[in-house]
C-alpha cells in the first residue's frame, strides 16, 4: 500500500522536454487527469542544442506529430526565424522542412500552451522513485517525499539522468545549460529491472553575434515559398538569415597540436557518442585529409545576440576553445558566451520496450525521448505523442496504437528502437526508411490526420479543413483528366523544350513530361485558381512519381500479409530448420511480429519461411 | 497476394518427360500466354497444346488446377514437356518473363503446407528443406565454387553500399552538395559494377556446366562403333551392339563421372541417308542432339570417314585401332589429316585409350572453360537474382541524368535487396554505417 498520497492522477509525465510536452498534452487532451513534473519550469521545451526544428527526416517527423494532433509544428510556426525546404533539387522523397526557431519564444509558447491546457497540472519537483505493485505502476515519489498516485507513468527525462558535462579536464554533474540533473531515478529504474546504459552527446559554443565579421561568411536566406510545419498553421515569414563559413588550416593545426587535451582522446569520456554528430576534434582526426570543414552560424533568438556555431561542437578545455574558435575566418575577434561541452547521461536499452513504448516488465510504465537512446527534438516529440496516446489506451484498456514502417517515420523510429541493438544515440535519417517515396513531407497530413482524428487528438475544426483539402485534391485530379489537342499544347511544349505531339494528351500525361510541372499547366491553361500551392505540389509529386509510388505500394502490400503475424514467446534454438545465426539473433531480439523478424540483420528470407511453417505446425498461424 | 512461382518438378537432366509446375494467381494467365490461346481450361483436364518459348515450339501436355484443388492449394499450372534439359529451361525462362519468379527451395511444399494441403508429419521435413539449399551452397566447404557464392555477392553489395553511401550522405546532409567530380565518380562506379555483373552472368553460363553436367554427342557413320564407345566409356551394356548398321534408332543416353563432373553421352543413330522411316526419325533426333550438346565426338574407323560438320567443340576419335595391325600411321593421317580438331585413337573393344579420351573431353569442356580461381553462379535462382539486380542498376544509370537522386537511390536499394535474396542480408544499417565511416558529417 502506498502512503502519504498528495493527489491522485490518471497519468504522470516525468520531464518537460520535447517528449514530455507532447506526452502530457496527448494525455490531457484525451481527457486524462495528468501531472507533468519537471526539474525546472524554465526548461520546458528547452532547445538545448540547435535552435532549429526539422531537417532531413526530422521535418517529416515534426509533420507527422502535427498530423496526429501534436504541438511541435504549431509551436515551431509560432517561433520561426527562417524556414527552408531542404533537398528541393534532389526529389520529393528526401525533401524536408527545416526552420530556425527563436529558442526563447519556442520555450515560452510551449510553456504557456501547457499552462492553459485543461486536465493538466505542472509541478516543479524531482521524481525519485516510480512505485509499482504486482509489476504495475501505481504512483511516483518525489525527492521531497511527496507521493502521487497514478495508473500510468511516462518517463521522458531526456539527458538529465546522472548527467555530467565535460569541458576538457573540467567536469560537473549537471544537466544541459547548468540545469540540475536527476540523481535518484536511475536507481529506481534499475530496481524495476530496466537495463541502463550510458550515452554521450555534445554541443558547440554560443558566441556573441556582435563580435563576428559577417563579411567573411556567405549569407543563407530562407526560402521565399510559403511554408509552415503545421497543416493548420499560417505561412511563416523569414526574419533572420543564417551564414555559411569554413574552418581554417591554422585551426586544424592548432587542434592537432592540442589533441592530447581532448577528453575523447585522453579517455575522460566513456559514454558512446553519435557518429553523425562528431566534435570538431573528432572530424579533424578522423578525416585528416579534409582541408576545411563547413560551419553554419544560426541565430538563437530575436531577444539575444547569441549565435549558435553549427559544426564546431567540442569538449576541449576552455582556453583551447577560445583560441581555436578565433582561428575561424571571421571569428578573429569573437567572444564566446557559452563554451562548447560534451554531456554524458544514463539512458535505457529500448529493447526493454514493447512497440507501444511500454516496459515489457512493468505495466503502465512508458518511456519516450532521449532516455530511449535517441537524439533530436523531433525524435523525442514523436515518441512523446505516441507514449502519451498509448498510456491513455493502457489506462482505458484499449488496444495499443502502433504505426508501421510504411505509415510513418514514427513507425520506423519506434520499430528500430524496440527491435534493434542501438549502440549510439539514434538519429532519424531518410535512409532508414524503406518507403520514403510514400513517407514524404508533403503528405504527412494525408497519411495521418484520419488516424489522429480517430484517436481524438485532431480537432473537428482541423479535421474539416483536412477534408476540404482532400476534396480539392480530388478536384485537381479530375481536372487533369481533361485532354488537350496538340495545337493547344504546342505553345507550352515549345516554351519548355518538350518534343511536340501529334495526339491529344490528358493534362496528367502532360505533367509526366520531364520539363513540365503542374504549375506550368496551371499558368498555361489558367486553372486551379482557388487551389493552394501545397495541394498542387502534392498532386504534382503523385503524378510525376506515380510509377515508383506504385512499386512501393505493391511492395508494402506484399509484405503486409505476413508482416503483421504476431510471434509468441518462442525458444528459437529448438527450431531445427533455422540457420544458427538466425536462431541466435531471434533469441536475442525476440521480435513481436514476422515483420520485425525480417528487419533483423542475419535473418534471411528463407528463415522467415521456416518460421511461418513452424507457426503453422504449432497451430499459431 | 503471393507471387507466382515456377520450377521444374521433375529431376533436372534429361528424362522422358519434364514437368514444369507454376503456382500462384497468375498461373492460368501464364499458361494461356504459353499456348497463345485464351483457353478457359477445365480444371484437372489434360490438353495437348503447342507451347511457345522463344524460338522453341513443343507439343506438350498442359493441365490447370483451380484453387484450392491443387498441390499447393493455389491456382497451379503444369506443363509436361518432352524431356530435355534445354527445352524445359527455355519454357521456364519464358514463364519468368511472363511474370513468375523461380521458386526457392521447398517453396511449393511450404505453400502446400501453409494452405493446409500437407499433413503435419509430411511437413516435419519442410523446414529443413527450405534452408537446405542455402546451407549446402553457402556453408558447404566441400564445394569450393559454391562456397564463394556468399563472399562474392557480399562483395558486389559492398560496392553498391559504397555508392549508396555516397548518394545517401548528401541526401541526409543537404548542407553538403554533390560536386561535379562526385557525381561523375558515382556514375563511373555504377557503370563498372554493371559491367562486372554482366561479365559474371556471361561467365556463369559456363558455371552451369558444373551444375548440369556436360552433354557429349557421339556421331558417326553407321557401324563405326558409337554404341561400343558409349558402353566402353560408361562401362555398361546399355547400347545394343551388333555389326548391323543402323542398329541404334533412337538416342541412347548414359552417364559417367569424371573428376567430379557428370558427362551425359548421347549415342545417336548413324547419320546417313536411310529409307527406313523409323531410322529417319532417329537421324533427325541425332541432328537435334548435335545442336544441344556441349561437345561432339566424331567417330570414324579405318573404313569410314566422318564428314559430319558441327560448330561445337569436337574431338575426332578413330576407333577400332585393335583391328589395324599394320600401316597404322598411314590410316590415321588419311582419316584425320585435314582436320584441326584434337584427335585420339582408341579401341572401344579393348578399352585402349578410353581413359585418355575421357581426359581429353574433360580438358576441352571443363578445364579450358572453368577457371578455378574465378567465381561462377550455378543456381538458376541466383542467376535470376543477379540478372534482376543488373537490370535495376542499368535503370539507375539511365535515370541518373533525367530524374532526381531519390529515385536513383530507390533503384539501387532495390538492386541491393535483390542481391540480398542470395546473401541473406536485408538491412539499411550497412549503408548507414558506411555513410558515417566514410564521410565527415554533422554538427
Amino acid at each position: 500500500m502506498i502512503k502519504n498520497v498528495v493527489e491522485e492522477f490518471d497519468a504522470i509525465v516525468i520531464g518537460s522536454g520535447h517528449a514530455g510536452s507532447e506526452a502530457c498534452l496527448a494525455l490531457s487532451r484525451l481527457g486524462k487527469k495528468t501531472l507533468l513534473t519537471t526539474l525546472n519550469l524554465d526548461s520546458i521545451a528547452f532547445l538545448a542544442c540547435n535552435p532549429s526544428i526539422g531537417g532531413t527526416a526530422k521535418g517529416q517527423l515534426a509533420g507527422e506529430v502535427d498530423a496526429l494532433g501534436g504541438e511541435m509544428g504549431v509551436n515551431a510556426d509560432k517561433s520561426v526565424l527562417q524556414i527552408r525546404m531542404l533537398n528541393s533539387g534532389k526529389g520529393p522523397a528526401v525533401q524536408s522542412l527545416r526552420a530556425q526557431v527563436d529558442k526563447v519564444v519556442y520555450h515560452n509558447e510551449m510553456k504557456h500552451t501547457l499552462e492553459r491546457q485543461k486536465n493538466l497540472d505542472i509541478l516543479q519537483c524531482e521524481v525519485a522513485e516510480i512505485l509499482t505493485e504486482n509489476n504495475k505502476v501505481v504512483g511516483v515519489k518525489t525527492s521531497m517525499g511527496e507521493v502521487f498516485k497514478c495508473k500510468a507513468v511516462v518517463v521522458a527525462t531526456g539527458v538529465y539522468l546522472n548527467s555530467k558535462i565535460i569541458i576538457g579536464d573540467f567536469t560537473k554533474k549537471t544537466g544541459p545549460n547548468g540545469y540540475e540533473p536527476s540523481t535518484y531515478l536511475t536507481k529506481s529504474l534499475m530496481d524495476l529491472g530496466i537495463e541502463i546504459r550510458r550515452f554521450k552527446t555534445g554541443t558547440p559554443a554560443r558566441v556573441d553575434g556582435k563580435t563576428i565579421d559577417y563579411s567573411q561568411f556567405e549569407i543563407q536566406p530562407g526560402d521565399s515559398l510559403n511554408l509552415s510545419f503545421s497543416a493548420s498553421g499560417k505561412k511563416v515569414k523569414n526574419i533572420m538569415p543564417c551564414y555559411l563559413g569554413y574552418t581554417s588550416q591554422e585551426m586544424h593545426n592548432y587542434i592537432r597540436k592540442n589533441i592530447n587535451k581532448a577528453p575523447l582522446y585522453s579517455g575522460k569520456i566513456v559514454g558512446v557518442g553519435p557518429r553523425y554528430c562528431p566534435s570538431i576534434e573528432d572530424k579533424i582526426m578522423r578525416f585528416a585529409d579534409k582541408e576545411r570543414h563547413q560551419l553554419f552560424l544560426e541565430p538563437e533568438s530575436k531577444l539575444t545576440d547569441e549565435v549558435y556555431v553549427q559544426g564546431i561542437s567540442s569538449s576541449m578545455p576552455a582556453n583551447i576553445q577560445r583560441k581555436m574558435y578565433s582561428l575561424i575566418p571571421g571569428f578573429e575577434k569573437v567572444k564566446i558566451m557559452r563554451f562548447a561541452y560534451a554531456i554524458e547521461y544514463d539512458c535505457i536499452n529500448a529493447l526493454e520496450l514493447k512497440n507501444n513504448l511500454e516496459s515489457k516488465k512493468n505495466g503502465g510504465l512508458f518511456f519516450a525521448g532521449q532516455i530511449n537512446g535517441t537524439s533530436g527534438y523531433e525524435e523525442a516529440a514523436a515518441q512523446g505523442i505516441m507514449a502519451g496516446i498509448n498510456a491513455e489506451r493502457y489506462i482505458d484498456k484499449k488496444p495499443p496504437f502502433v504505426l508501421s514502417r510504411n505509415e510513418a517515420y514514427i513507425g520506423v523510429l519506434i520499430d528500430d528502437l524496440t527491435t534493434k541493438d542501438i549502440t549510439e544515440p539514434y538519429r532519424m535519417m531518410t535512409s532508414r526508411a524503406e518507403y520514403r517515396l510514400i513517407l514524404r513531407q508533403d503528405n504527412c497530413d494525408i497519411r495521418l490526420t484520419e488516424l489522429g482524428h480517430k484517436i481524438g487528438l485532431v480537432s473537428n475544426k482541423r479535421y474539416k479543413t483536412f477534408k476540404q483539402k482532400l476534396s480539392q485534391i480530388n478536384e485537381v485530379f479530375k481536372t487533369l483528366n481533361e485532354s488537350k489537342k496538340p495545337s493547344e499544347l504546342k505553345p507550352l511544349f515549345l516554351l519548355k523544350g518538350e518534343s511536340l505531339t501529334n495526339n491529344s494528351l490528358t493534362l496528367k500525361e502532360v505533367i509526366k513530361r520531364n520539363n513540365i510541372t503542374i504549375f506550368d499547366v496551371k499558368k498555361e491553361f489558367n486553372l486551379f485558381l482557388n487551389i493552394p500551392d501545397s495541394v498542387l505540389d502534392y498532386v504534382n509529386t503523385e503524378i510525376k512519381y506515380e510509377g515508383y509510388i506504385k512499386k512501393e505500394n505493391e511492395q508494402i502490400e506484399k509484405n503486409n500479409k505476413t508482416n503483421n503475424i504476431p510471434l509468441p514467446e518462442i525458444d528459437y534454438s529448438t527450431i531445427s530448420g533455422l540457420r544458427i545465426e538466425a536462431r541466435q539473433k531471434l533469441n536475442k531480439f525476440k521480435p513481436a511480429t514476422i515483420g520485425q523478424a525480417k528487419q533483423i540483420d542475419g535473418v534471411s528470407p528463407s528463415d522467415i519461411s521456416v518460421l511461418l511453417v513452424y507457426l503453422k505446425l504449432k497451430n499459431l498461424l | 497476394m503471393e507471387e507466382t512461382i515456377v520450377a521444374l518438378a521433375t529431376p533436372p537432366g534429361n528424362s522422358g518427360v519434364a514437368v514444369i509446375r507454376v503456382s500462384g494467381e497468375k498461373s492460368k494467365q501464364i499458361l494461356q500466354k504459353l499456348i497463345k490461346q485464351k483457353l478457359n481450361f477445365e480444371p484437372r483436364k489434360m490438353y495437348l497444346k503447342s507451347v511457345y518459348a522463344g524460338s522453341f515450339v513443343d507439343k506438350c501436355l498442359v493441365v490447370f488446377f483451380a484453387s484450392p484443388f491443387s498441390f499447393t492449394g493455389e491456382n497451379v499450372a503444369e506443363i509436361h514437356s518432352h524431356g530435355g534439359y534445354l527445352l524445359a529451361q527455355k519454357i521456364i525462362e519464358q514463364i519468368v518473363e511472363f511474370g513468375a519468379r523461380l521458386a526457392g527451395a521447398g517453396e511449393f511444399s511450404k505453400r502446400a503446407f501453409l494452405n493446409g494441403k500437407l499433413s503435419l508429419d509430411q511437413a516435419e521435413g519442410i523446414m529443413d528443406l527450405i534452408n537446405a539449399e542455402t546451407e549446402m551452397q553457402i556453408n558447404s566447404g566441400s564445394n569450393l565454387m559454391q562456397g564463394k557464392l556468399k563472399e562474392n555477392i557480399i562483395k558486389y553489395q559492398g560496392i553498391l553500399t559504397d555508392i549508396l553511401a555516397e548518394i545517401e550522405a548528401k541526401l541526409d546532409y543537404p548542407e553538403y552538395e554533390y560536386t561535379q567530380a562526385e557525381t561523375s565518380n558515382i556514375l563511373k562506379n555504377l557503370t563498372n559494377l554493371e559491367n562486372e555483373l554482366n561479365e559474371l552472368l556471361i561467365e556463369s553460363s559456363k558455371g552451369l556446366i558444373i551444375k548440369n553436367g556436360i552433354k557429349v554427342a557421339i556421331v558417326g557413320a553407321p557401324n563405326v562403333g558409337k554404341s561400343s564407345l558409349l558402353n566402353a566409356l560408361t562401362k555398361s551394356n546399355k547400347a545394343i551392339v551388333t555389326d548391323i548398321a543402323g542398329t541404334t534408332r533412337d538416342i541412347i543416353e548414359a552417364e559417367y563421372e569424371f573428376n567430379g563432373i557428370i558427362f551425359t553421352l548421347f549415342d545417336t543413330a548413324g547419320i546417313h541417308k536411310s529409307e527406313d522411316k523409323v531410322e529417319q526419325i532417329g537421324i533427325e533426333r541425332a541432328k537435334r542432339t548435335l545442336e544441344e550438346c556441349d561437345i561432339v565426338l566424331r567417330l570414324s574407323d579405318n573404313q569410314n570417314k566422318n564428314n559430319i560438320k558441327t560448330n561445337k567443340p569436337c574431338i575426332d576419335v578413330l576407333n577400332k585401332i585393335d583391328l589395324i595391325k599394320t600401316n597404322k600411321n598411314k590410316l590415321t593421317t588419311e582419316n584425320l589429316k585435314e582436320i584441326k580438331n584434337p584427335s585420339i585413337e582408341i579401341s572401344a573393344k579393348t578399352g585402349k585409350n578410353v581413359n585418355e579420351l575421357k581426359q581429353l573431353i574433360f580438358d576441352l569442356t571443363v578445364k579450358n572453360k572453368i577457371d578455378s580461381n574465378k567465381f561462377y553462379l550455378t543456381n538458376a535462382r541466383h542467376i535470376e537474382c543477379v540478372k534482376n539486380a543488373t537490370k535495376q542498376i542499368k535503370n539507375a544509370i539511365k535515370i541518373f541524368k533525367t530524374s532526381t537522386m531519390d529515385i536513383v537511390s530507390h533503384e539501387l536499394k532495390a538492386a541491393w535487396s535483390t542481391l540480398g535474396e542470395i546473401s541473406g542480408s536485408t538491412s539499411n544499417e550497412a549503408i548507414i554505417d558506411r555513410i558515417f565511416s566514410k564521410f565527415c558529417l554533422g554538427k
